[in-house]
């Protein structure tokens, strides 16, 4: 789809698209530096094409435009923001910035993750509010469940590799700040059933995901996420 | 890129150069400068008036679309972006658009006349008819004509029938009866010879 948008460029310029595909080769643009290059080169072709056909206009028509012009108002021009890439790069990093103190926060205070195996699980699964998500990975199968009324998740797997020697899962409650740890497991034989009580800062979150990392957890994700879902 | 700009500036300076003059003046237009813009229209009306009257035909509509074509630029003009291509090139860009554009919806309603196009396609040496007698024009209009030559006689076909016709690539496939995918390849593979033997540079 993108390597035909590439080679809609031509076309475009001379304003041979369907409108379908113009406004779909110009949204493609927007992010494209050598279809804009490939633009602006026959864009200065098509603008040959129509030097070469040049026929005088009758004179009245000079008087018309003129007459338009002096009563009607001009566009603003844009302010060009040339520092505009930069500062949300910026502002991207210190929102990472923010999101590792904040992770490394809750992680200090969350020695609390009391995982207190078995009991309380029924107690989420019936919550009012509790709600279901499987997350997607490659091996074997993960659910959380977990009620905001609560304040705790129950994370659910059966067919789990061995995280391995001196490593656990770790929980991710990830909210708009980023990540925040919400518990730690090891499966046993593959499989795994703990509630985790959430920091508050872990309530309603976007989205989950679980991480292998060293014994004891990490305060921000350290690994690749193995498995994950929005909400 | 600050080179490119300084080197425009140090054209823009030149006062026997037209394209640098008229850079000079959309600049200053886009500053309200009516008597600028007066001068701009004077250097590309013949380009406008001549893209707009070969797509749309009708030298009544033509003389419509080019006060609109006018008015647009106007009000674009505090907008006009030079790393984005020369005022002819802004200019026509513009132009074309339009003129496709009324073409087109006025032909939603109603099956165009396409044989003239086909019959008779803007030949590269029929060009010569329309243009002006101006020394400029004269010249690009033989430049033109001499890369056009170049082409192959299907992707001139193609070029021409999409460019001057005012045709999609779909449209042109059709009367082409030729597959679409082919009909793209050759406009495209016009276009980059025709940047090459012109020595366009932006």
């Amino acid at each position: 789809m993108s390597d035909d948008l590439h080679h809609l460029a031509a076309a475009y310029a001379l304003d041979a698209l369907d409108p379908d595909e113009r406004a779909a080769f110009e949204a493609h643009l927007e992010h494209c530096e050598s279809c804009r290059a490939d633009v602006a080169d026959f864009g200065a072709v098509a603008g040959e094409l129509a030097g070469a056909t040049a026929v005088a206009p009758p004179a009245a028509l000079r008087d018309r435009v003129l007459a338009d012009v002096a009563e009607t108002r001009q566009e603003r021009p844009v302010v060009r923001r040339l520092d505009e890439p930069r500062r949300r790069q910026r502002s991207t990093m210190l929102l990472a910035v923010a999101a590792a103190v904040v992770g490394l926060i809750a992680g200090a205070a969350i020695v609390l993750t009391m995982s207190d195996r078995g009991s309380g699980a029924d107690e989420v699964l019936s919550a009012a509010d509790a709600i279901t998500m499987p997350l997607e990975g490659t091996d074997g199968s993960v659910r959380v469940v977990w009620s905001d009324e609560l304040g705790r998740a129950v994370v659910v797997g059966s067919g789990l590799p061995d995280p391995g020697e001196g490593r656990e899962y770790e929980l991710w409650a990830i909210v708009e700040s980023g990540p925040v740890p919400a518990g730690l497991f090891t499966p046993d034989d593959g499989s795994v059933e703990e509630v985790f009580d959430l920091d508050p800062s872990a309530t309603s979150p976007a989205a989950w995901g679980v991480t292998n990392e060293p014994e004891g957890g990490s305060p921000a994700p350290t690994g690749d996420i193995l498995y994950f879902a929005e909400v | 890129m600050d080179d490119v700009a300084r080197f425009r500036l140090l054209r823009a300076a030149e006062p026997d150069d037209p394209k640098a003059a008229a850079a000079n003046d959309l600049r200053l237009a886009g500053r309200g400068d009516e008597q600028a813009f007066a001068r701009f229209y004077d250097v590309v009306a013949p380009t406008v008036f001549g893209t707009v009257l070969r797509v749309v035909r009708s030298r009544a509509l033509a003389e419509e679309v080019t006060q609109e074509v006018f008015l647009e630029l106007w009000r674009q003009a505090p907008r006009y972006d030079a790393d984005r291509g020369a005022p002819t090139t802004w200019a026509a860009t513009i132009a074309h658009r339009r003129a496709v554009d009324r073409v087109r919806s006025e032909e939603s309603s109603r099956v165009r006349d396409d044989r003239h196009a086909r019959t008779a396609p803007v030949e590269h040496d029929t060009v010569a008819e329309t243009v002006t007698d101006e020394a400029v024009a004269g010249y690009d209009r033989a430049r033109v004509a001499r890369a056009l030559d170049r082409l192959t006689d299907a992707q001139r076909e193609a070029v021409t029938l999409a460019y001057y016709g005012g045709h999609t690539y779909r449209e042109v496939a059709v009367l082409l009866d030729t597959p679409e995918g082919t009909v793209k390849t050759r406009i495209r593979d016009g276009l980059i010879k025709l940047r090459d033997f012109l020595e366009v540079t932006t």
